[in-house]
């Protein structure tokens, strides 16, 4: 059952997550707008989503920032669309992100009381 | 199939985008929102339902928020518009460089005529906070406005509660001879009271001025900043004394540089104090208003108040000296370099070259128009391309508008500096009129009043002229195109260009009137009788030595300039003719003087018994002037025509008298003479009284000698003026000339307004044939395929020719005909203002039509003949 997150809260995490969230899905290999959304919902349980008014907007940050590089690629019976990969510099944020999030976390669910099962 | 990307486009088209991103972006987000729907349909949602949800995640302005955020869409668009702008137009650079000369020309006389505007009706004196002075101005019974005596002048300063200092000043300025040692110079000076400077705020250049102290009775002189530079610059010139005839005049300040006093025209060399004027009778007699006061207002006072007090002291002085201020109140007005009873001439010439110029910028901007409007046609092509890929109509409004904005801000900067380059090479010129006058000095400058309605005029400007060719070209005619149809909104255009070249031609031909009118009016001037003989005539002022009398100074001059060869008769006035100086007298008939309306004013002349004879003006009755007429025997006047019919119409005036407000004397009229012109040309018929100057030797002290030579005057001039030089070496002859000189300086004003008028109607000449040129290259452009097609065909290149003549000839007429319509309705207007002018001035109206229709069907016969020599293969090739 998807697991409902109240609109602000929903909000406030993705502000804090959503550039770590898209570094993450493109590590493994590189992947269209469409299908980072996708992902991301179904990774998530449905709990995240990003619609294309606040995916792309997000992309083209970080592509201008040199962290992802995006390229079109023409295949064959399909549309031509934008791929997009991580770069040299994307990883090292990625990997510094990764860090800063999981100290984060350790350190909310301390002072909250989280307890894992 | 739904198409996304349009839903896109829509929502992206508020963030002007550079194209090709725009472009990307569009085909990027159309797919994912594509996939979005092929989703949603898979899902099993009906199509329309599934279209409605995916169309509701784009709704909502965060998605155009968030792209404009991420693209960092820079406020400032100007930086990458701009440069296309300037690409576009150095492409196309000699239709810019035309539309950019035109506006600079435009331009240029909008700024001189805004530059003359400021000068004569806005610009203050160079004074501390000019807005806070104000000068006061008495105003009569009959709603005349005048100056105010000196003891008026003392009441306002003592007793009003709204001024932290009351100045006074004389609008006139005198002629002295200052000896500095090794040369005298004739300086002009005006004279002002010991806080001039003071109230004003300024401060001096060198030294000090005035100490504002009663008691002081040494004559001082203040000596103005460009004519201390033309006596070398030195400071230690203050404390110098100097010679003005008898007396010793201390040199004590320099005024600081800039400052050029309270009176446009007259370029015053010094100041001296009130009291150095030598006329007891000004300080004494109320009837004497010569002096202009300015107050600044204490703070926190306003004008309304100034006015409030300033009128009830007005009342006390009326109730307490009813014979002078009887029914006389006082004004307050914002002060100006101009006297006040010269406002409404003032404003009247400056409204007049304002509407002047307003014209020739409308003509200046019809043609760019036509031309911004030929650029945009010649580029349609483009804005086709540019509209197929999506661009709104109002990005290609903005881009043409920008480029409109280019050629106004190009031509207005050009057109500002030449103009400020003429107006202060016209300042620096210092044109004297005539020998001895002093120059005129009107500070034309443009200063920032002018530069703000310059951009001012550059914003309407910009949109103006962009506004019709941005909106006629950003519909490009797409159906016209896909059946390949080359004239894009042809007809249209053809008929907006053509109304903008009639509006031209006819602005254009108004002008010209207006310019011809003038000069007519100067033709008409010439031609005035009179009314004295005005062959071989040599006038000069003659300022006479302290230590003899002005009768036996006078009499050695004539004597010694009688003997010169050539020399037929030497003769005397206070003032020569068509030169009329010194107040009017008040006067009425003995026995009606009590009735009101039977006082008038009447200028006369003190002169010598041969006078007349010298002049030849005929004596009508009585005689003149003779050796009876002494200083104790009873007075005697001689009267014009004029005064005759005035009071004794039919009558014989002879032995009748006269009552003379000033001195409240009676004077019995013993000749009447012939009416002539006593000052201007254009003057009505005057009354006019002559008196002998052997009664009134005491105020004969300037001499003014006409002498009657038999050759041409101009050569007798040197020879005259040597020879009182050498009967008096420390005379100073000033203001010679010969009676040409005279009425060369009596044509000064309409020769300046025709020059101006003349001046403009050129340029809007060279305008409208620019546009005619530019209307007719376009349309024969338009048409090389028709005209290729034809020559082809066997006709014949002067067939052709006729026929876009005719075309020409046909715009130029109805142009031309508007313009003589309204030309024909200013005549009339103007009637009253030229002299001599009809109603209809028929050789004014052919010269111009004939010059305009000639000019324009020459201009449109050389655009065209490029176009009619064509090479019909040539022609037909680009079908």
């Amino acid at each position: 059952m998807k697991q409902a997150v109240s609109p602000i809260l929903d909000r406030e995490l993705k502000k804090g997550s959503a550039e770590l969230l898209i570094l993450s899905l493109l590590e493994a290999r590189p992947r269209h707008g469409y299908e980072i959304s996708k992902l991301i919902e179904s990774e998530s349980g449905g709990v995240l989503s990003f619609n294309v008014a606040s995916l792309y907007p997000l992309l083209y940050r970080l592509e201008k920032r040199a962290w992802i590089q995006g390229r079109w690629v023409d295949k064959a019976g399909q549309r031509r669309r934008r791929y997009y990969q991580l770069t040299a510099q994307g990883r090292k944020v990625l990997r510094a992100q990764r860090s800063n999030w999981k100290a984060f976390v350790a350190a909310i669910s301390r002072i909250a009381g989280v307890r894992y099962a | 199939m739904h198409d996304w990307k349009e839903e896109i486009r829509a929502r992206l088209a508020g963030l002007d985008l550079d194209p090709s991103r725009e472009a990307a972006i569009i085909e990027e987000l159309g797919q994912h929102v594509a996939d979005r729907y092929d989703e949603l349909l898979q899902l099993g949602l009906p199509a329309q339902e599934a279209k409605q949800r995916t169309l509701a995640e784009l709704s909502g302005a965060k998605l155009p928020a968030g792209l404009a955020q991420a693209e960092a869409v820079p406020k400032a668009r100007f930086s990458r518009r701009f440069p296309f702008a300037l690409r576009i137009l150095g492409k196309y650079w000699k239709v810019t460089a035309v539309a950019v000369i035109s506006l600079a020309i435009a331009m240029a006389a909008s700024v001189a005529g805004l530059s003359l505007f400021n000068a004569l009706l806005l610009r203050p004196p160079a004074a501390s906070s000019p807005s806070r002075l104000v000068s006061l101005h008495a105003r009569t019974p009959a709603g005349d406005t005048q100056q105010v005596s000196f003891p008026e002048y003392k009441y306002y300063r003592d007793n009003n509660r709204v001024f932290s200092g009351l100045a006074a000043f004389n609008y006139g300025i005198s002629l002295s001879p200052f000896n500095f040692g090794t040369q005298t110079e004739l300086v002009v000076n005006g004279a002002v009271s010991e806080n001039y400077f003071e109230v004003l705020g300024v401060h001096p250049a060198a030294g000090r001025f005035f100490s504002g102290d009663d008691s002081v009775r040494e004559s001082e002189i203040v000596l103005s900043y460009p004519f201390w530079q033309r006596l070398g610059g030195d400071p230690s010139i203050v404390g110098r004394t100097v010679k003005a005839g008898k007396d010793s005049v201390v040199i004590i300040g320099v005024a600081p540089k800039g400052f050029a006093g309270t009176v446009a025209g007259f370029a015053v060399d010094a100041w001296v104090p009130l009291r150095m004027v030598n006329n007891t009778n000004l300080f004494d007699n109320r009837d004497e208003r010569w002096l202009t006061p300015i107050g600044r207002l204490k703070p926190a006072v306003g004008r309304k108040q100034a006015q409030a007090d300033v009128s009830t002291l007005a009342q006390q002085l009326a109730h307490d000296f009813p014979a002078s201020n009887k029914d006389h109140t006082a004004q307050v007005r914002p002060l100006t370099m101009l006297p006040s009873d010269q406002m409404a001439l003032a404003r009247m010439f400056s409204w007049t070259v304002m509407a002047v110029v307003f014209m020739v910028l409308l003509a200046g901007c019809a043609n760019v128009v036509n031309l911004l409007m030929g650029l945009a046609t010649a580029r349609r092509q483009e804005m086709l391309i540019r509209a197929a890929l999506g661009a709104s109509r109002h990005k290609l409004v903005r881009q043409l508008l920008q480029e409109a904005a280019v050629v106004c801000v190009a031509g207005s900067l050009i057109g500002f500096f030449l103009a400020w380059y003429g107006l202060e090479r016209l300042v620096a010129f210092r044109p004297v009129m005539a020998n001895g006058l002093p120059p005129l000095l009107l500070d034309l400058r443009p200063d920032f009043r002018v530069l703000g309605l310059t951009v001012v005029v550059m914003l309407v400007l910009t949109v103006g002229v962009g506004l019709l060719p941005a909106l006629q070209s950003s519909i490009p005619n797409l159906a016209g195109a896909l059946s390949g149809e080359a004239a894009v909104g042809g007809t249209r255009k053809r008929r907006t260009r053509n109304i903008l070249v009639i509006l031209q031609t006819a602005i254009c031909t108004l002008v010209l009137v207006g310019a011809g009118l003038c000069l007519r009016s100067i033709e008409y001037l010439k031609r005035v009788p009179l009314g004295f003989s005005a062959r071989n005539l040599v006038f000069t002022y003659v300022s006479g030595p302290e230590d003899t009398t002005p009768q036996s100074f006078y009499d050695i001059l004539r004597r010694e300039t009688a003997a010169l060869p050539g020399v037929i008769a030497v003769t005397r006035s206070t003032s020569f003719p068509l030169n009329q100086n010194g107040p009017p007298d008040r006067v009425a008939p003995e026995g009606r003087a009590s009735t009101k309306d039977q006082w008038i004013d009447v200028y006369y002349n003190l002169i010598d018994d041969n006078y007349f004879s010298v002049l030849r003006l005929p004596v009508l009755a009585g005689r003149t002037f003779d050796s009876t007429d002494k200083e104790h025997s009873p007075e005697v006047v001689v009267i014009n025509h004029t005064l005759a019919e005035k009071y004794w119409p039919g009558e014989d005036p002879l032995g009748k008298r006269l009552r003379i407000e000033h001195g409240n004397r009676l004077v019995q009229i013993v000749g009447v003479v012939a009416d002539s012109k006593y000052g201007d040309l254009d003057e009505p018929q005057l009354p006019f009284m002559y008196f002998a100057i052997s009664q009134h030797p005491r105020e004969a002290t300037d001499l003014a000698l006409t002498v009657v030579t038999n050759g041409r005057p101009r050569l007798w001039i040197e020879p005259i003026t040597k020879k009182i030089h050498d009967v008096s070496p420390e005379t100073i002859c000033f203001f010679t000339g010969t009676v040409e000189d005279q009425l060369n300086f009596s044509l000064l004003l309409p020769r300046i307004i025709f020059a101006c008028v003349s001046g403009f109607g050129i340029l809007a000449l060279m305008l409208s044939m620019a546009g005619i040129y530019a209307t007719t290259s376009y349309s024969v452009s338009e048409r090389k395929k028709e005209i290729g097609i034809r020559l082809a065909l066997g006709g014949q290149p002067r067939q052709l020719m006729a026929s876009l003549l005719r075309q020409a000839a046909l715009v130029t007429t109805l142009g031309l005909a508007v313009g003589l319509g309204l030309g024909a309705a200013m005549s009339a207007l103007l009637g009253s203002l030229l002299h001599g002018i009809r109603a209809v001035e028929w050789p004014v109206l052919v010269g111009v039509s004939g010059l305009t229709v000639s000019i324009a069907l020459t201009t449109a016969y050389l655009a065209a003949r490029p176009w009619v020599k064509i090479d019909p293969l040539e022609a037909v090739r680009h079908m």
